[in-house]
């Protein structure tokens, strides 16, 4: 029984240091994984982080030794310098006997790897178990660390740290969400942490511990308060979330957001830093597309703009723009094709979305849209096919041609032509185009100037009053913008020469990053440019490519992204199925972190979950299965004290069970307590089964005195589990 | 070295295929006489009727397996590989169990697209079926002989492309056991047996092959790469002269960019310069130099040696040009290897903060080495070291730039202590890859074709590394190479490791001996580098410190500033605001007195009313360095001129 109590007192506080030691190593792990995806390390990771772990734990074993700084500062700087000194000293003695290799350099450059990471641990935590303001320095640079990292996504820069962005692609999450979920562990782990480190017991720092160890109940009570500030943590990380998602997307698009609504417009003036390489959309050209007249550029078209509502182009509504299938992604369309439309060519389009998108997009003009079975759902949001008329024409070709729709009404006519009142946009077209009668070689000067005088930036920083114009300050200002200034620019121009002009909207990618005809599309390659209606063309792309640029998100496509999702298209498991590569070197696939796929997960979790009623259900209901009246009454007990337990009515430390029958007031436990221990302490066993019979009758139903909200709860909480798996002791 | 694309030999087994389906469904095929619908021969290259019925999918419903594969090979010939995996794949969807689909998609993927894990999935269902049709060989029959041979021969490619040289070798090895023989086999056996360091055995089969095989060229140009290797250079540009006139023979189908590219990279090792660059330039005058980087990079990266900038960027750009031309190339053949040389351009220029994102984008890059020799090891060893150096020159440049506020001083010191740790770990981390993933710095011969080391620079990182150690290295390699222009290299490399240590004097004359040594025009950046090393062991006032100073500012002033080195001139005290003496020596500049040979900065007008005020530098009897630059602030003032004076704006072949 001494022994007993003994063991009780002291396993909290020990539990308590190795809790703080796995945090510790837990932490120590993360970070050089973090440090090795930043900038890596060369050395195993996995020999690092066991050289940092050993440090946590040696320095937290002489901590509580009689062992003083200096004894330690040896301890460690020996302990993380010998095998480099002792393998330096042997590349002298190798570079003196004239052997000529460097290869025990590298040797050295390794365990000097592992000796920094095991001194930094050491010292750390050293540091920690001995001074008394370890715990708020570490506090302090939690803090620091949680600002560094999410200093990085300040201007919507959402897809940074790559870790975490590569993490949230494998998972399907998308990069908003997982930096909330991330966030969230973060901010729960430091608190844990440090709640932790608050209670244990430390040596040299404390004279007396902070506080005392805590008991069973305090630990629940403490699971409790946690999961309860978990929760208030995600609902106001949800709260962020539904505040800048709405205004993340035309962020992180180059101003082009999504929608198509009528009178509106999803594009933004203000600023488009953030723009990102999220993967949007996979596109596989299904036929060669060789008279591409922007070659190695191809616009994709969502949506076009071509009504002015007195500040920008918006969404005109059905009426016009009649070319464009403003439909979602997951619906059919089919177009009637324009007769009159010539050099044009036939392109098949197969597109695979990553991303939510409103509407379906492709190359015009779409003569229809098909759906395509999903090849992994998982990946891929929806998936289509387009058949366009795609354009073919050269453009040099087009210069003499008319504008507009001979066909087009006069109200038709007059809509691509409305202009906006501020005459500036008259002059200065005018002035740019003195001289040229020919319409498209107008349209072709304008672009052409306003490439050569705009400054390409994703933070042109107008300060534009509601209502004002957001185009001027770029145009009469300082020639700084992005995608949605130029075209609504050009478009203005070219209304106010009586060029009949829209702003569309959508992709452009450049087909040399495209790989077998795929195209790896993402939130950067979304794009706004000028279209102008050439008689018997059709709206041709007017674009300005700003020469000088200031801030651009252009990189490289993730090649290996595209390979790995071409092999999810192609042509699938039946015809190419794995085992033909198995034993194959050289074509595992190189990639971000091995990531368990969630629904792998959802068994274990079954199991987890079934294991845990089954266990409750014995625990409960075990005493009716065994003959023996003694070992009835015995599982008896159990299954009363642990329906206690559950609803949080346990033995306190130190407390009898006859003390705690006592206590109870919820359930007549008195006769079941005294029956077990005469049982247990008398001398020789003589209950018999029908006695037992009889007490149990008395207290089968402990909790039901309680209302119903309270047994339901106590009928959930795996606490009498937990307490059985650390061994009881009702 | 490049190697010569199997595409010739891959074509012939396309053909090869086409010719093997049966006969009768051929006929059964081909539309009866008297009919509307087009005759077409596939065999014949000139026979292109009907091309555009077969690229309309508009009836691909009705056609049968074998008319989608017939039309999809004549794509293939036709340049429209995109409409050819269409109608392969829907041949595919057809029929799933005929091989000549999986293996004609097994080429696709190897030729036109370079994705050889896909490929490598093809070739085996096809090879599966292949058996399952005919059994497990050997084959009798000759045509069957004849495809299963190309099967292994994509098979071989394949697992070649994908690093597993063993496992080519393996199927080499079917493939001769079986009795095949082909053009391609002594080259492809050739390459994987230097691949696993076989060289005198790989030789053997070159030579053999050249004698036996009528694929000559890409043979001879495979034998001459290995002679290369084994030390043999002049054999080795004899036997490329004779692949460059095979292939010139071949007119348009030939390539001679190839052979070309090889025997100037011989040259180059040979410190032939004048040869390698007309070499070079030839190769890319040539479709095949020009649209592969190889060409381009080895002369831009000789003219970085030469401290020829502009030239440098104008080759880049070229090939920037050409490769334009080829809207469908994907940039990964090409993109880390073009970011790494334009990169060393800008850092060379004083451009760092756009060398160090190009090198980083290049660290970050997929390259695609298919055909080459050199392979990622080589490139991220390079690039490593090179943003390590960028990285150090930022340091210099922003201690050496005079902050304006407060919050500019802690962010510049913030940016260097990062760079110093970067820098430390890149350049540690570089001295790991050159012993263990570059086999006990195998590239430390100078000039070695494969490597992508920037051999005048390479002290920088091999200082690195403790000086006996080192010295026992160098020691080795000086006896195996007897090259007399590689000992300076050599040279300074002991010199920049021993010259921290205690025969400081020992290393400062054998700096002085490799800037006497170094040949002008062909090793500046050579002589550079030993200038600067030997400026940081003198006084700075001294006049050999002066006369370096100078001459490295007169080839390549951004070097001065990118090593935190100052160059000395003369104030002229009268008109410049009070704190610009002070401020320019906080500067990269250094008061040297008023000796009549410096150059001197001095007020070029009156201070304006708006406290604006103009100094110019001029240096006398060399008016391209005048510069004259306006500000308010003497701080702005200071990081004008020394901005105007050390960053050089390349840009088409002239400086701006």
């Amino acid at each position: 029984m001494t022994r007993a109590v003994h063991q009780d007192q002291a396993s909290p506080s020990r539990r308590l240091y190795w809790a703080v030691i796995a945090f510790r190593c837990t932490g120590a792990v993360l970070a050089i994984a973090i440090i090795n995806a930043l900038l890596p390390l060369g050395t195993s990771q996995s020999a690092v982080s066991v050289a940092a772990i050993v440090g946590i734990i040696g320095a937290s074993w002489l901590a509580r030794s009689r062992s003083t700084s200096l004894g330690f500062v040896v301890a460690a700087l020996a302990l993380s310098t010998a095998p480099g000194l002792a393998i330096g000293m042997l590349n002298w003695l190798a570079g003196l006997v004239g052997l000529g290799s460097l290869r025990a350099e590298a040797i050295g450059m390794h365990t000097t790897t592992c000796g920094i990471a095991l001194a930094i641990a050491a010292a750390a935590t050293w540091v920690f178990w001995r001074v008394r303001i370890a715990v708020t320095l570490e506090a302090i640079m939690s803090l620091l660390a949680s600002i560094a990292l999410f200093s990085a996504h300040r201007e919507f820069h959402l897809d940074r740290p790559k870790i975490l962005n590569s993490i949230a692609w494998r998972l399907g999450v998308d990069p908003l969400a997982m930096l909330v979920i991330v966030g969230s562990l973060l901010i729960v782990s430091v608190l844990a942490y440090l709640y932790l480190a608050s209670l244990a017991t430390r040596p040299q720092a404390d004279a007396v511990p902070v506080r005392r160890a805590p008991g069973k109940r305090q630990i629940f009570l403490g699971a409790c308060s946690a999961a309860i500030l978990v929760l208030v943590v995600f609902g106001i990380q949800r709260l962020l979330y539904s505040h800048f998602s709405a205004i993340m997307l035309a962020r992180t698009a180059n101003g082009v957001g999504m929608g198509s609504k009528d009178g509106a417009s999803p594009l933004s003036f203000q600023s488009a830093l953030g723009s990102s390489n999220q993967p949007a959309a996979l596109v596989r050209l299904e036929g060669d597309y060789s008279n591409n007249p922007f070659s190695p550029m191809m616009y994709m078209r969502e949506t076009a703009l071509s009504s002015f509502n007195g500040k920008e182009m918006v969404f005109a509504g059905r009426a016009f723009d009649t070319d464009i299938p403003v439909i979602r992604p997951n619906e059919a369309f089919t177009g009637k094709e324009d007769a009159e439309l010539s050099q044009r060519t036939p392109l098949v389009q197969s597109v695979y979305l990553l991303a939510d998108h409103d509407n379906a997009f492709a190359v015009d003009y779409p003569a229809s849209i098909v759906q395509l079975k999903n090849p992994q759902p998982t990946r891929f949001k929806g998936s289509y096919r387009a058949y366009s008329v795609a354009p073919a024409y050269e453009l040099s070709g087009l210069e003499l041609d008319a504008v507009g729709d001979p066909r087009w009404t006069a109200e038709v006519r007059q809509h691509y032509l409305e202009q906006h009142p501020d005459k500036r946009y008259k002059e200065t077209a005018e002035k740019i185009t003195a001289g040229i009668q020919e319409p498209v070689k107008k349209a072709r000067a304008l672009a052409d100037y306003l490439s050569a005088s705009s400054i390409y930036t994703l933070t042109p920083r107008h300060e534009v009053k509601e209502g004002e114009d957001p185009v001027a300050p770029f145009l009469f200002g300082d020639h700084r913008g992005y995608c949605v200034h130029f075209a609504h620019a050009i478009v203005y121009m070219l209304r106010a020469l009586g060029i009949p002009a829209r702003v569309g909207t959508g992709y452009l990618t450049d087909l040399s990053q495209a790989k077998d005809g795929h195209i790896l599309l993402r939130m950067s390659d979304r794009h706004a440019w000028g279209e102008v209606y050439v008689a018997g063309v059709g709206w041709v792309p007017f674009d300005v490519q700003p020469q000088q640029v200031e801030s651009h998100a252009e990189t490289q496509v993730d090649a290996k992204l595209l390979e790995e999702l071409m092999g999810i298209l192609l042509p699938g498991e039946e015809i190419l199925p794995p085992r033909l590569t198995k034993d194959e070197k050289g074509i595992e696939e190189e990639g971000a972190a091995w990531i368990p796929d969630p629904r792998s997960l959802l068994p274990v979790l079954y199991a987890v979950a079934a294991l845990l009623v089954i266990t409750k259900l014995l625990l409960r209901f075990g005493w009716r299965l065994v003959p023996s009246p003694q070992r009835k009454l015995r599982l008896g007990y159990v299954a009363v004290a642990s329906a206690l337990y559950d609803a949080g009515i346990s033995r306190t430390e130190g407390e009898t069970r006859l003390e705690f029958a006592q206590r109870v007031t919820i359930a007549n436990l008195r006769p079941l307590a005294t029956a077990v221990v005469r049982e247990a302490y008398g001398p020789t066993p003589s209950i018999s089964a029908e006695r037992v019979a009889a007490i149990m009758r008395e207290v089968s139903s402990p909790l039901s005195s309680l209302p119903r909200w309270k047994r339901c709860l106590a009928a959930l909480n795996p606490a009498s589990v937990a307490s059985l798996l650390r061994g009881g002791g009702w | 070295m490049v190697r010569r694309p199997f595409k010739l030999a891959c074509t012939i087994a396309v053909l090869a295929l086409i010719s093997l389906c049966p006969t009768a469904s051929r006929a059964q095929d081909l539309p009866l006489e008297g009919s509307d619908e087009p005759i077409y021969d596939p065999l014949d290259p000139f026979d292109l009727i009907g091309s555009e019925e077969i690229i309309s999918s508009d009836k691909d419903d009705e056609k049968s397996a074998e008319e989608l594969l017939r039309d999809g090979v004549l794509l293939l010939q036709l340049d429209r590989p995109l409409d050819a995996r269409t109608k392969l794949l829907k041949a595919l969807k057809k029929d799933p169990d005929n091989y000549r689909t999986y293996n004609l998609l097994a080429g696709y993927y190897l030729i036109h697209v370079g994705h050889y894990r896909l490929a490598l999935k093809y070739i085996k269902r096809a090879e599966e079926l292949f058996e399952k049709d005919y059994g497990p060989p050997p084959y009798r029959e000759r045509l069957i002989r004849k495809e299963h041979s190309n099967l292994l021969y994509y098979l071989a490619q394949a697992r070649l492309n994908l690093d597993n040289y063993e496992g080519a070798l393996e199927i080499l090895d079917r493939y001769a056991q079986l009795g095949y023989h082909d053009d391609w086999y002594p080259g492809s056996r050739a390459w994987v047996l230097m691949k696993l360091g076989n060289i005198q055995e790989a030789i053997k089969v070159a030579r053999l092959g050249v004698l036996a095989g009528p694929d000559g060229a890409r043979t001879l140009n495979m034998l001459g790469i290995l002679l290369s290797m084994n030390d043999q250079p002049q054999e080795s540009l004899e036997v490329f002269r004779q692949a460059i006139a095979y292939e010139l023979t071949l007119g348009s189908e030939g390539q001679p960019g190839t052979p070309l590219n090889n025997s100037g990279e011989v040259y180059k090792e040979l410190f032939e310069d004048e040869k390698a660059e007309s070499t070079f330039l030839r190769a890319t005058s040539f479709r095949d130099g020009c649209e592969h980087i190889l060409p381009s990079l080895n002369l831009t990266l000789l003219y970085v040696e030469q401290v020829k900038y502009e030239a440098a960027i104008s080759i880049m750009d070229n090939f920037d040009k050409c490769i334009a031309q080829f809207p469908l190339r994907n940039n990964e053949e090409h993109m880390a290897l073009e970011n790494l040389a334009r990169g060393r351009i800008d850092l060379h220029t004083g451009n760092v903060d756009r060398a160090i994102k190009r090198l980083e984008a290049s660290l970050e890059g997929t390259q695609w080495f298919g055909k080459i020799g050199t392979n990622q090891d080589d490139m991220l060893v390079g690039a490593t070291i090179s943003l390590a150096q960028a990285l150090r020159a930022q340091n210099n440049i922003l201690r050496s730039t005079i902050a304006a506020t407060w919050g500019e001083w802690v962010a510049a010191k913030e940016t260097i202590t990062s760079n110093s740790l970067r820098a430390w770990w890149l350049m540690r981390r570089a001295r790991q890859m050159l012993v263990e993933d570059l086999k006990d710095i195998e590239d430390l011969t100078i000039r070695n074709t494969d490597s992508l080391l920037e051999y005048p620079t390479l002290g920088d990182v091999l200082s690195g590394f403790s000086s006996t150690g080192l010295s026992a290295r160098l020691a080795r390699q000086l006896a195996v190479d007897s090259r007399p222009r590689a000992q300076l290299f050599y040279k300074a490399y002991s010199a920049q490791a021993n010259r921290s240590l205690f025969s400081r004097s020992g290393s400062g004359k054998m700096l002085d001996e490799v800037i006497e040594q170094a040949r002008p025009r062909f090793e500046d950046l050579l002589q550079i580098q030993a200038m600067a090393l030997r400026m940081e062991s003198l006084k700075p006032l001294s006049d050999r410190y002066r006369d370096l100073a100078y001459r490295i500012f007169y080839i390549a002033p951004a070097e001065l500033r990118n090593r935190g080195l100052k160059l000395p001139i003369q104030i002229e005290r009268r008109g410049l605001p009070d704190s610009l003496p002070g401020l320019l020596e906080d500067g990269p500049f250094l008061d040297g007195g008023s000796s009549g040979s410096l150059c001197i900065v001095q007020a070029a007008a009156a201070t304006e009313p708006n406290g604006a005020t103009s100094i110019s530098f001029s240096c006398p009897g060399n008016t391209s360095f005048n510069r004259t630059v306006r500000g308010v602030d003497p701080g702005e003032l200071v990081n004008k001129l020394s901005d105007a004076l050390f960053r050089e704006e390349i840009r088409n072949g002239s400086n701006s």
